[in-house]
């Protein structure tokens, strides 16, 4: 595998499940490099990890060169692990705009529509997308409501329907 | 109309015209060339590659053409492959590498998409260790910077 070219390494490398991209960036240093150089990564998707690893991921954890590999990712869904609002705040600061993050229930909910209302303020010209589900709509718009001047450029998703609420 | 294409072995395969144009490249050498006999050499592509090139090709022939989709949602994409094009993966290493090459010059984006998932597949939940013995890597890290990777992946063992 290292003996393919590096642009197309970089291809292959962004079809890995995100554990698997940190996985690989261990095996040599050609492989590293193109790691962090993923391309066309789509999801970084932490639902179908073992529950252990879902309870342990936080963005402290992560060091600046795993950090590199997941900040190629277009999306990340952090669906039922123990993350918590800091976190999320954090993952959006680096440049992931697009979470999902149903079932999520370390996050303060206020906490984050804060957090988000700061980077909002300061960010004007980054879309930040939130996806979560149906059930816990009703809790954000509440929330939401409350912490008004609300940001335009965030929006939070109905997962099941995919509409802005 | 058939078209005939040379590897880089200086073998000739006449294949269908519509199955020639399962690759982006050919199909643009062929616009550009307009109505000709000629043969068109694929210097980059062996007898051995392209004979498995073009019988996806083949198989694939009636498939609609695939739009890169900008609005498309990133958080869909699935390692998923259909039977018949597992089936056609199981390949050797060298000639798994060798089809995805080929599918990268030739422009043959869903094979290319195949080849890469096919990889992502044998990687999916192998230690490092492993993943050096199934593509026979070697380890070119210093003990210490070992050590480093390790603690920093620490967090995401399953124990």
């Amino acid at each position: 595998m290292d003996s393919l070219p590096q642009e197309l390494l970089c291809i292959l490398l962004g079809y890995l499940q995100v554990l698997d991209a940190f996985r690989v960036a261990g095996v040599c240093k050609h492989l590293r490099s193109a790691s962090m150089n993923l391309v066309d990564a789509r999801l970084a998707d932490f639902t179908s990890l073992p529950a252990t690893v879902k309870d342990r991921f936080r963005t402290s954890v992560i060091s600046p060169d795993n950090m590199k590999i997941l900040k190629r990712y277009q999306a990340i869904d952090l669906s039922r692990t123990g993350v918590t609002a800091e976190d999320v705040v954090s993952l959006i600061r680096c440049g992931i705009t697009v979470i999902t993050i149903h079932q999520c229930f370390n996050i303060d909910q206020r906490s984050l529509l804060s957090g988000l209302r700061d980077y909002g303020a300061e960010n004007p010209d980054v879309f930040v997308s939130l996806h979560t589900a149906r059930s816990h709509i009703g809790m954000w718009l509440n929330l939401r409501s409350d912490l008004m001047p609300y940001s335009g450029n965030i929006c939070i998703y109905d997962d099941n329907t995919q509409s802005k609420v | 109309m058939p078209v005939i294409l040379v590897s880089s072995d200086a073998q000739e395969f006449k294949v269908d015209k519509e199955v020639a144009e399962r690759s982006i490249l050919i199909k643009n050498m062929l616009e550009d060339v307009g109505e000709s006999d000629s043969p068109i050499p694929l210097p980059n592509v062996t007898a051995a590659v392209l004979t498995k090139v073009i019988e996806y090709c083949e198989h694939h022939r009636n498939d609609p053409v695939q739009v890169p989709d900008e609005t498309d949602d990133p958080r869909k994409r699935s390692n998923d492959i259909e039977e018949w094009d597992m089936k056609f993966m199981q390949v050797d290493q060298e000639m798994l590498f060798e089809i995805i090459l080929a599918a990268n010059y030739l422009d043959i984006k869903p094979l290319l998409d195949v080849g890469c998932k096919t990889v992502a597949n044998i990687i999916k939940g192998k230690t490092p260790e492993e993943i050096r013995k199934a593509f026979n890597i070697v380890n070119d890290f210093t003990p210490e910077e070992e050590a480093q990777i390790k603690k920093e992946n620490e967090w995401a063992e399953d124990r």
